[in-house]
């Protein structure tokens, strides 16, 4: 098959009336360009704007000028990257990219693309009692999909109209509530790039109080319930300095960022592998278009191909009634049933070891 | 891999309070009691160690670590028998009995069974894996591969020499396929005429 440049991952359409949700084997593809999927650990970067967010993507990951494919791009698309220069990396670095419509401004459907599947998952119409509300908007996707696989979350504030708009919208997505049951620690981190400032670290301390002020004049919740940290970072005006210049802070401080939140993960056991984050996300997708499910659950999701026996518990009754006394079930039954879990949720070269064809 | 903490919780803390539903575990014939919060907290932390065992840098796999474990009380296993529950791995239906009289599910022959050298698919079981019974003759379970497909019928035409035919095609075949998987393993029922018989 021809090589296809589309970078499109992820969007909403609208077929017959129904909204749905479409994604692209974009992800499959970038990992399979990957050296060693089993063993490297990606992060996922999420950059929201539009120009000077396509910019600064240029610059810090030198993804490739789409210009052709600029103008065909729908509103609400997330486009996926992977920065070439971390391939061979431990850490493979993925970016989404995507804007922040008004929902006036989805005009178009975008039609599927025929180099490259697509999956559509037509989304539960929302009733009155369902906890989340999916309203099509680009927002969910970012709220509820992106943010649990996420490390950093970036807000290009020239793009999205100033900090009042972006602390809108975040106030939507903390409305919500939490999209999955990973620890705190976890959750990612936000960097919001403004032009306006003057450069320093008193400024964008600043800057990030008036931030703060401003979405707690649009939420009562806290950022904390799906963020775990928030930064200002100025950028030079354009022109003034060599555009690799501009970027470096940007990029110093999105690597900075990643790094707490994956030593976090590590901490956690929740920083994936390239192939399990691919998987993984597949379900996501899938728990996405039916969120009636409750929160997204990374455990429970990654034993949808070999779920826990449903007669567990009558298997384990007819093994604890052979159990005469307290000193046989602590010294005997309660080994080999931990050993038997350990065995059940970890099988032998689950991890590690390549697996086996068959 | 997710922490055990975590996947306890998630997948298997319910179900110890659906195996016991009382608070506090008594015994028959026995005035013992015990708390079930403290044989489920038992349980997990038995489960950590393991988990920790298990990632160790040259960490045992899981499958050793149960294997060592069911073996370790192998003298207490002679007089537990189940035919409802594989006792190995506690959560199948068995499905071989062993001459020693416990029985065990496939899947607990494919972890723990010796695996054939010219078929994969062909397991051999030289001890029980609970009680350590040695077998006066090995057990031999064929197992069906899961990319073997749903099964099917196998004819094959005679035709004297020209009997060789069908047989170089099902080679070809079975080098495309790619798989450790010898071709007939893919069908349930081979029929054949002729010399075709012979190549069954």
């Amino acid at each position: 098959m021809k090589r296809c440049n589309h970078s499109h991952w992820l969007s909403f359409g609208t077929y017959s009336n129904e909204t749905s949700l479409l994604e692209s084997d974009r992800l499959q593809t970038l990992t399979n360009h990957l050296q060693d999927p089993d063993t490297q650990k990606p992060s996922l970067f999420v950059l929201i704007g539009n120009k000077s967010k396509s910019l600064a993507l240029r610059e810090l990951f030198g993804t490739k000028k789409v210009r052709k494919f600029r103008s065909n791009r729908h509103a609400g698309e997330i486009h996926l990257h992977l920065d070439s220069s971390s391939i061979f990396n431990s850490r493979p670095i993925f970016i989404a990219d995507g804007d922040l419509p008004q929902p006036s401004l989805r005009t178009k459907v975008p039609s599927a693309e025929k180099c490259h599947e697509t999956i559509r998952r037509a989304l539960p119409k929302p009733t009155a009692d369902s906890r989340i509300v999916l309203d099509g908007t680009t927002d969910s996707i970012y709220s509820h999909l992106l943010l649990p696989f996420a490390d950093v979350f970036c807000f290009f504030s020239a793009d999205l109209g100033g900090f009042r708009q972006i602390a809108r919208h975040l106030a939507a997505w903390l409305e919500k509530g939490p999209s999955s049951t990973l620890p705190r620690s976890t959750y990612p981190r936000v960097i919001i790039v403004t032009e306006k400032i003057c450069l320093g670290t008193y400024a964008e301390k600043e800057a990030r109080k008036a931030f703060l002020w401003l979405l707690r004049e649009e939420t009562t919740h806290e950022l904390s319930k799906q963020f775990s940290e928030i930064q200002v970072v100025a950028l030079l005006p354009d022109h003034k300095v060599s555009s690799e210049a501009r970027y470096r802070r940007l990029k110093e401080c999105l690597l900075n960022k990643s790094d707490e939140v994956r030593g976090n993960r590590e901490d956690t056991r929740t920083l994936f592998s390239a192939t399990h984050f691919d998987a993984l996300f597949r379900y996501a997708c899938n728990h996405f278009s039916q969120p009636s499910e409750g929160l997204f659950d990374f455990i429970k999701a990654s034993r949808k191909q070999n779920p826990v026996a449903k007669d567990l518990a009558e298997h384990l009754s007819i093994f604890l009634k052979h159990i005469k006394s307290a000193k046989e079930l602590t010294e005997f039954a309660v080994p080999v049933i931990a050993s038997s879990i350990l065995l059940d949720n970890y099988p032998p070269e689950t991890h590690s070891k390549p697996q086996s064809p068959l | 891999m997710f922490d055990p903490e975590d996947v306890f919780r998630t997948l298997y803390r319910d179900v110890f309070y659906q195996v016991s539903k009382s608070r506090v575990i008594a015994f028959e014939g026995s005035r013992d009691v015990i708390l079930r919060s403290g044989f489920i907290n038992n349980v997990e932390s038995r489960l950590r160690e393991y988990f920790e065992q298990s990632i160790h840098s040259e960490g045992t796999p899981s499958s050793e670590i149960h294997r060592v474990n069911l073996r370790i009380f192998k003298d207490r296993w002679h007089s537990i028998q189940s035919s409802a529950t594989c006792l190995v791995c506690l959560r199948r239906r068995p499905q071989y009995g062993l001459p020693c009289g416990h029985i065990v599910c496939e899947n607990c022959v494919l972890v723990f069974g010796e695996c054939g050298v010219d078929d994969p698919w062909i397991f051999r079981v030289h001890h029980c894996f609970l009680c350590g019974f040695e077998m006066p003759k090995e057990v031999v379970v064929k197992i069906h591969p899961p990319t073997a497909g749903v099964g099917g019928v196998l004819c094959i035409d005679g035709g004297g020499t020209r009997g060789v035919l069908p047989l170089k095609y099902m080679k070809r075949i079975e080098d495309r396929i790619g798989l450790r998987i010898p071709l007939q393993k893919f069908f349930n029922v081979a029929f054949g005429i002729s010399s075709g018989t012979s190549s069954r």
